[in-house]
């Protein structure tokens, strides 16, 4: 009988995850100042949607934790207490243990469930805290884990179960896995489930499972037969309601003397008041958590106790008293604030959202760009086919392939835009890191985001973060200097960080600036010999800079004292170099650093430039090509007897000759009778002989190391209109192997 | 070709230790016939417009396009020393399917599907040669003839054929 629910959780997961960085989100913009109710609102909206399906997927400690959460934020936002930056952080941290319950569930990582535990008290602490100033908190707040005993508890069954009867038995079956005996668990005649449980039980597992089926915040836990008063610390005994309601669960202001006004506050969830006075069993607590249930509900009429077995109503049965469970259900549902019903009309903005958008595997998506892919290559097959034809007696099919051209080329472009996402689904974990840090370290610091909605491809993405967060970090703790210092040294006392992200060319380019102390070139060389490293005084900036990058420059205690900058530098590194891309740094002393990643678009299509040389085809990418020339004899400058300059206008630049470069057979050697290409990359320009250009076509970039290597000089490669795989230059590299070369050479 | 090919045994997955049939593709190398195991072969096509790449081994031939993923080519009888080097309408290369990788294969010719139970096949002797006795995984007799069967996983995803960046040895 039961679903398999188990296809649905990557749904949950994805919208767990949007959930959270909501909340996240919201959370770092809340003002303590100036409460914005809505804002409040929409915070609660998110734990409690999270609560809810994770409860519907039964993932129970994500449910324990989003239910303290969204305690203590109801209680915000209904003005019980006043939000404080602990509760913020609470949240936060919250907020985090459920992004790593996530995590866990999907198989990455483990649950913590010490965690669990933690953050659940320290909410809990919070909103009891706030409200019960002293004395009224004393045990309700803390149920013993486990109990040795018989007790007994009660829900209202969730009106929007279908089948009652699978779901009780269910329910039974998991109640027995939790280590008791559930001895009895029928309807009563208030319409409330009653069971018995005895033996050695997780309540509050037992509670998550009851709540996943039962109306939200109807479970109730009585008394243990075996003179448990204290054991729960919720209640005496005695039937008088008014007389319990005091000590438990948090419950305040009740003055009252009616016992379900303070009842309907507990959780502040439901609003039951009006039903549980006009529900006959004079159970005025009944929704209410952990409060006490009169003796009159303890008597369950329908099935009574039997001693060690197990009775479990029959479907029949469950069938015949099912209309009975709805009606008194349905009724306090209607007006009730936070009834699974009623919140579906809070949740219309996220579903409006979700109308717009589909969620597709990427494999999927990645298939579809292939199979673009191919469509482009089979219609520039088409293309140059048709180009050896005769215009003029050709003329539909010319025109037909004009067309499909243009409407292969938008139907790549627009698939190759699925899989970019804006730079922001990064950024904006940045503004929580730079939160928490700062106030961890004492520092003050403004983070300046630009360039968000730059798009990269998904996958860069997911991989960039890493690098990205860990490069905020360290200007965070290394670079930005503690407010004394910095008014000290004149600066204004809030340091800023930047993040701003652009494309140039075929690269995207994120740069994390800050106006720290800068790096020490001083102390990185001396670190650097006391390593054992080859330095020299005479290295450039860059060179002293890039030492930062070496493996073990980076423990811990050593960074400290080389005024930053290490700690795992050559891991960012290294994951960046693997995405293709590269890091840069330029500092200043006293002025700041500026870390500029560069990565490729891996899956855009390319604006390429092909040359031939010899019988080979390459692929220089557009973005590099300054100008192609022919030189004249003049031009060429020879240094020791060897022709490597070449004089454009005012500039000397360096010739590289890819068919030495590659060593490649056959070609034009005389300078004179081939074409420079001049190449610029990162501010250095190159001159690049090659035989002749051939022309100018939009390459799809295809990986050479999905079967194969890297190779050096090559980036990537792409397939030809003729259906050959033409390799695509790597321009850097080829700039860096023209300047080795010079250095080799002087 | 013989009266094992094609037998009536059912294709099997199992190892040749575990008493299964297994069947294999073989092809000729010089005079040398060689077996490997038919599931690592996708396909068998000719050889044409291969796209040389720098700084490459010799017998790493360079990249295909098949059918758009980019497929590099190692002419084994250039790295066994076997064979006539040359390139016609009739060269042929095996595409293999090792580790999650496409990689293609030139060889003289290819024979034939043959199924070999465990009793045909025989562990090598160690000797010196070109292809190194780790990725011979066992000799196989038909009549008169001796197939050599080669892990050919093993050695495409060795250091040895330089085609991968972390080699699995």
């Amino acid at each position: 009988m039961t679903m398999d629910l188990s296809q649905f959780y990557q749904v949950f997961f994805e919208e767990a995850a949007e959930h959270l960085s909501n909340m996240e989100q919201m959370l770092l913009d809340i003002d303590l100042d100036s409460l914005d109710d809505e804002e409040m609102n929409a915070i609660f909206r998110a734990a409690h949607s999270i609560k809810g399906s994770a409860g519907t997927f039964g993932f129970n400690d994500l449910a324990q934790v989003t239910h303290e959460l969204e305690t203590l934020l109801d209680r915000v936002r209904k003005h019980e207490v006043v939000m404080t930056t602990a509760m913020v952080n609470a949240s936060l941290e919250a907020g985090d243990l459920l992004r790593d319950l996530v995590a866990a569930h999907r198989g990455v990582g483990e649950a913590d469930l010490q965690r669990v535990a933690q953050v659940c008290a320290a909410l809990k602490a919070l909103y009891s805290e706030a409200v019960e100033p002293a004395g009224a908190r004393d045990a309700g707040t803390s149920l013993p884990l486990h109990e040795e005993s018989t007790f007994r508890f009660s829900f209202l069954l969730s009106s929007d179960q279908a089948d009652v009867a699978s779901v009780i038995e269910n329910l039974a079956r998991e109640a027995g896995a939790l280590g008791g005996r559930l001895l009895d668990l029928s309807i009563g005649a208030d319409g409330r489930w009653h069971g018995v449980i005895e033996g050695s039980v997780d309540i509050q597992a037992l509670r998550d499972l009851v709540e996943f089926v039962a109306v939200t915040d109807s479970f109730e836990m009585t008394a243990p037969d075996t003179g448990a008063d204290d054991a729960y610390g919720l209640f005496d005994a005695e039937p008088e309601p008014s007389a319990d309601s005091d000590g438990a669960w948090g419950l305040f202001d009740d003055a009252s003397p009616v016992a379900a006004s303070a009842a309907d506050d507990s959780f502040g969830l439901f609003d039951t008041e009006p039903v549980a006075q006009t529900a006959d069993s004079g159970t005025a607590g009944d929704p209410s958590y952990g409060f006490f249930e009169p003796l009159v509900g303890q008597v369950m009429p329908d099935a009574p106790t039997t001693a060690g077995g197990l009775s479990i109503v029959s479907p029949a049965a469950a069938k015949r008293v099912e209309s009975a469970v709805s009606a008194p259900v349905d009724a306090p549902i209607e007006p009730s604030i936070e009834s699974p019903k009623s919140a579906a009309p809070r949740s219309a903005k996220p579903a409006a959202v979700a109308d717009t958008s589909i969620r597709v595997g990427v494999d999927k998506v990645d298939q579809i760009i292939n199979l673009v892919g191919e469509l482009v290559i089979t219609q520039a097959m088409l293309m140059s086919a048709a180009s050896k034809l005769d215009p003029v007696e050709f003329e539909r099919l010319m025109s037909g392939v004009q067309q499909l051209e243009r409407n292969t080329r938008d139907l790549q472009e627009s698939v190759m835009s699925i899989r970019m996402l804006p730079m922001s689904t990064v950024f904006s974990r940045f503004p929580r890191v730079v939160r928490d840090l700062s106030q961890k370290l004492g520092k003050k610091v403004r983070l300046v985001l630009a360039g968000e909605s730059t798009e990269l491809d998904k996958g860069l993405i997911e991989r960039i973060a890493d690098p990205l967060t860990h490069l905020v970090r360290n200007s965070l703790d290394h670079g930005v200097e503690t407010p004394e210092v910095r008014a000290a040294r004149g600066k204004p006392e809030e340091g800023t960080i930047t993040l701003k992200a652009s494309h140039q060319g075929g690269n995207i380019v994120i740069e994390v600036g800050d106006d720290g102390a800068g790096l020490s070139r001083d102390r990185i060389l001396s670190k650097a010999r006391e390593r054992g490293l080859a330095v020299s005084d005479s290295m450039t900036d860059q060179e002293v800079w890039a030492l930062i990058f070496e493996p073990g420059f980076s423990t811990a205690d050593q960074v400290t004292e080389v005024s930053g900058r290490g700690v795992g530098m050559d891991v960012v590194k290294r994951n960046i170099t693997a995405m293709g891309g590269r890091v840069d740094i330029d500092s200043m002393t006293g002025v700041g650093t500026r870390m500029t990643v560069r990565l490729p678009l891996t899956l855009a299509i390319l604006d390429g430039m092909s040359v031939a040389v010899g019988d080979e085809t390459y692929i220089i990418p557009l973005n590099y090509v300054v100008e192609s020339l022919q030189p004249a004899a003049d031009m060429i400058k020879s240094i020791g007897g060897v022709p490597r300059l070449v004089q454009v206008r005012n500039e000397f630049l360096n010739i590289l000759t890819l068919r030495d470069a590659f060593g490649l057979s056959g070609g034009v050697t005389d300078l004179e009778r081939g074409i420079l290409v001049v190449l610029e990359s990162d501010g250095d320009k190159i001159a690049l002989f090659v035989d002749a250009l051939v022309g100018q076509h939009q390459v799809v970039i295809k990986s050479l190391e999905a079967n194969y290597r890297k190779v050096v000089g090559i980036s990537g490669a792409t397939i030809m209109g003729d259906g050959h795989v033409g390799l695509i230059l790597d321009v850097q590299a080829l700039v860096d192997t023209a300047r080795a070369g010079m250095a080799v050479a002087a | 070709m013989t009266q094992l090919a094609r037998s009536a045994h059912p294709k099997h997955t199992g190892t040749v230790d575990g008493g299964y049939t297994q069947e294999f593709l073989t092809f000729t190398l010089g005079g040398e016939e060689y077996a490997i195991d038919i599931l690592k072969v996708q396909e068998i096509r000719g050889y044409h417009a291969v796209t040389g790449i720098a700084h490459a081994p010799p017998f790493i031939k360079g990249v295909i396009n098949l059918r758009g993923i980019i497929v590099p080519i190692v002419d084994l009888r250039i790295k066994f020393g076997v064979g006539v080097v040359e390139y016609t309408p009739f060269t042929v290369t095996i595409i293999l399917n090792v580790g999650g990788r496409v990689v293609g294969i030139v060889v003289d010719a290819v024979s034939d599907v043959l199924s070999l139970d465990p009793a045909q096949l025989c562990e090598p002797p160690e000797f010196a040669s070109s292809l190194d006795t780790r990725y011979i995984q066992s000799l196989g007799s038909i009549d008169d003839r001796m197939l050599i069967v080669v892990d050919i996983e093993r050695l495409m995803l060795s250091a040895d054929m330089a085609l991968v960046e972390n080699p699995l040895h």
